[in-house]
């Protein structure tokens, strides 16, 4: 080979290689920075989530309930109306709903021990179950490989991700964050320069947290015939996440490693499993049902304090916009009817919160 | 499997690491193939049976060509070919244009015909692929190359994934003698093809989808808007369309380097071109030397005089135009385009136009033309394209773009004329080998970096996908 020739193959196999250092090292080294130091890039709704814990944290003479669940739990505990049936007392529990869009038990300890990390201790927490969320096949991880799985997961989440389908988003979040979540960091880069309505920023925040359902709700509205829709798509993908039902993998494991901190912060935890709508209920076979309730019962008997509210079918068809996601009125129907399950259950009373 | 998917970045370097692997060279083609289809069946997997017929058919209608000594025979089975790979063309692409037009024509006799109507889905890339078996078939025909007696080859000219789905148009005497050439890893193709690649996508990512957001409102209600805010529509979707495709051909040329094929250029920096024939020579190249052999020149190309030559000229454009789509707009463009043609051509242009202190009036005078004839290419409908021509040389009040994408519409048109600018003035690609390797090799992963960032938050497709 030319002297000529060899140097020209050197000097192209260097800039490449440079090259794709270059965006390894960007990529890698974002990727690091969202996942220790801007969680709430990659967890839209976080910030201002841990914001509402933190103000909670400010005033301990106030007890605090904690809501933890997904979207169905969001949508359908509408705080102010929990905390006015508990009752009018200055000193009654202020109630948090850090319920996010595809929180499980996976999210649910992820977010408790963001909270606790801001000095937010609360009284209660309320934990959303479902028979999906036991499941061991999990759907929700194409989510939790968006917004919380970092590299350290990896090994112990590698069977999950592949037998659920989502192992390329953990690996798109892995080595190209940048790009999986190129629209937030625009957006923050927008909002830090000015150039993005504040008021704007705080709405989509809101949405993003399903903080505020009434927000939420409010912007959705659906005809009849959308709502037949929604809800027969809804079904298929339940149908889809119990197929093969057994209880087990990452989220159950993180369901009985929430349940031990909580125990270990003298937290008290009340199970609820929030409605879904008929046809919904009816994806629920007896062999799923026994498994779901055989992993409750031994969760109960572990934790003697633990409560456990069944209100599945605790509001009619009609107030769901889907197959399990309530409406306004639904949603008021339900944070009233589970106050009132908290202020009679046995030890949920008025002088427990004193 | 958009090539700026992460989809198709999994899939290629899992693709790309195979291929190199593979040693003997047959095998190695094969596990192109196989890639090949892979990529296409990601979107309408049905579609593979069309391509496949298509070339099955052609694969052996040429070796039959090629065989036979029949001058009458021939002709009948080149006809067969045509007839076939146009059939599927004609009715994928304009079955339903011609229905509804034929319907709005009986409307006035009281009949009706659109219940025959076909819930049709264009295979993605059919106008290419076609082009591209007719082409191999009548190059069979005409004795300028052999028929291919490897189905694999055959398939692989048709299926090479980098070209497959929005070209370029690859001639067979270009490609299949690459397809019998044995690979050799190359690491100055290799940086050739990242390079192509980095600019395709920075074009497509940075430019073409962010002037997208301010030409797609204005387009789909033209009625609402002020002429002010139309011109920079008008001019944005010039940029628009010249770096979503260039950008395409880019990461295309740079995927075939990478797999050590070469495919030639699409485009040579068209807004510079001096006249609207410079314009055809500079802009989709393999489309324009496609149309100029196979309809211009065997329309008579102008050796029969002007008045034929204008002819051929126009009939080459009309249906340059429909090729890019069933509609009259589509029609109307390519009219435009062929007027633009005849008139450059029949013009006494005084001699002082050719000094050199003209070239800057020249070209922007060919840029303005230009840009006029996208408006017909991107309206949904003649009337719209109508109205926004009208608001473009009539001042009309209306709704104003805001501020923010007038910057980013301004700012992007800007670094076009200027990357223009450096390309030709400056020389750019000169002063590449003047950059230490560590210098540039970053540059370009932080270009890349960019890219991605900057992407919009919903992937577009290419806009010649659609053809």
């Amino acid at each position: 080979m030319k002297p000529a020739r060899a140097a020209r193959i050197r000097r192209c196999r260097q800039a490449l290689l440079w090259t794709f250092g270059t965006f390894l090292v960007c990529q890698l080294a974002a990727g690091l920075l969202l996942d220790f130091v801007w969680p709430g890039v990659r967890f839209r709704g976080l910030d201002y989530a841990l914001e509402q814990c933190r103000t909670a944290a400010a005033r301990p003479e106030r007890p605090l309930v904690l809501a933890l669940g997904s979207s169905r739990f969001g949508c359908g505990l509408l705080t102010h109306v929990v905390e006015a049936e508990l009752g009018p007392d200055p000193a009654a529990p202020r109630v948090i709903n850090f319920s996010m869009p595809g929180g499980d038990f996976i999210t649910a300890e992820h977010l408790y021990q963001r909270a606790r990390a801001v000095g937010c201790r609360p009284s209660l927490v309320l934990l959303e179950v479902s028979p999906e969320t036991l499941a061991r096949r999990n759907l929700w991880l194409d989510m939790h490989s968006l917004r919380q799985l970092t590299w350290l997961d990896g090994p112990q989440f590698a069977s999950d991700l592949v037998r659920s389908g989502h192992a390329l988003r953990y690996l798109a979040s892995r080595f190209v964050p940048l790009y999986v979540h190129r629209d937030h960091l625009r957006h923050l880069a927008l909002q830090q320069l000015g150039l993005e309505n504040p008021e704007e920023v705080k709405h989509r925040h809101q949405l993003d947290a399903f903080f505020n359902a009434a927000v939420v709700q409010s912007e959705q509205t659906f005809t009849p015939e959308q709502m037949v829709q929604k809800s027969q798509a809804g079904a298929a993908y339940i149908q889809r996440w119990l197929r093969n039902y057994q209880v087990g993998g990452n989220a159950k494991r993180s369901f009985d490693r929430l349940l031990e901190r909580c125990a270990t912060d003298g937290v008290l935890v009340v199970l609820v499993a929030v409605p879904v709508s008929t046809p919904h209920r009816r994806l629920y076979t007896p062999e799923i049902e026994r498994a779901f309730q055989s992993a409750i019962r031994a969760a109960l008997v572990r934790y003697p304090t633990m409560r456990y509210l069944d209100l599945r079918g605790a509001i009619p068809d009609a107030d769901f916009y889907d197959n399990h996601h309530t409406t306004t009125a639904g949603a008021q129907a339900f944070s009233r009817r589970l106050a009132q399950e908290l202020r009679q259950a046995p030890i949920v009373t008025v002088s427990y919160w004193r | 499997m958009l090539f700026h998917s992460f989809k198709f970045l999994v899939f290629f370097v899992v693709f790309f690491a195979i291929y190199w692997a593979i040693k003997p060279h047959v095998w190695r083609m094969r596990w192109l193939l196989l890639g090949s289809i892979v990529f296409y069946m990601s979107w309408i997997p049905w579609h593979i049976s069309l391509i496949l017929f298509s070339a099955g058919v052609d694969y052996f209608l040429a070796m039959k060509i090629e065989r036979s000594n029949r001058p009458s025979l021939r002709k009948l089975l080149l006809l067969m070919s045509i007839g076939t790979n146009l059939g599927l063309l004609l009715f994928f692409k304009y079955f339903n244009f011609f229905l509804s037009n034929l319907d709005a024509a009986l409307a006035p006799l009281g009949l009706s015909v659109a219940a025959l109507r076909l819930d049709l889905i264009l295979p993605l890339g059919i106008s290419f692929y076609t082009f591209e078996t007719i082409s191999y078939i009548v190059d069979v025909y005409q004795g300028k190359v052999r028929a291919v007696r490897s189905p694999l080859d055959y398939a692989l000219y048709i299926m090479f994934f980098p070209h497959l789905i929005a070209g370029p148009i690859v001639r067979s005497h270009d490609f299949l003698p690459q397809l019998r050439r044995p690979k050799r890893f190359s690491w100055e193709r290799m940086q050739v093809g990242a390079q192509l690649f980095t600019l395709g996508l920075f074009k497509k990512a940075i430019i073409a989808d962010h002037l997208a957001t301010l030409v797609d409102p204005v387009f789909a209600q033209p009625g609402l808007y002020g002429s002010a805010s139309i011109w920079l529509a008008v001019l944005a979707y010039a940029a628009q369309i010249y770096c979503d495709f260039s950008g395409y051909s880019d990461m295309a040329l740079g995927l075939a380097h990478t797999l050590g094929f070469h495919l030639p250029i699409n485009f040579n920096m068209p807004y510079f071109a001096v006249n609207i024939t410079q314009f055809w020579q500079r802009w989709h190249i393999s489309l324009s030397t496609w149309l100029r052999d196979y309809l211009y020149i065997p329309l008579g190309g102008n050796r029969g005089g002007t008045l034929l030559t204008c002819r051929n000229l126009m009939a080459t454009m009309l249906l340059g135009g429909l090729w890019h789509g069933a509609s009259w707009t589509f029609l109307l463009w390519g009219l435009y385009h062929g007027l633009l043609l005849v008139v450059h051509r029949l013009m006494p242009w005084p001699a002082w136009l050719s000094r050199p202190w003209t070239q800057p009036l020249r070209m922007a005078t060919t840029f303005f033309c230009v840009a006029i004839g996208w408006v017909f290419f991107r309206a949904l409908t003649l009337e719209a394209a109508l109205e926004i021509l009208g608001r473009l040389f009539r001042p009309v009040a209306g709704l104003t773009l805001e501020p923010v994408l007038w910057t980013t519409g301004l700012a992007l048109l800007g670094l076009i004329l200027l990357a223009h600018l450096a390309a030709t003035l400056w020389r750019l690609e000169g002063w590449r080998p003047r950059i230490p390797a560590p210098v540039y090799g970053m540059a370009l992963g932080l270009l890349l970096v960019l890219a991605l960032v900057l992407y919009p938050a919903t992937e577009k497709a290419f806009i010649y996908f659609q053809f």
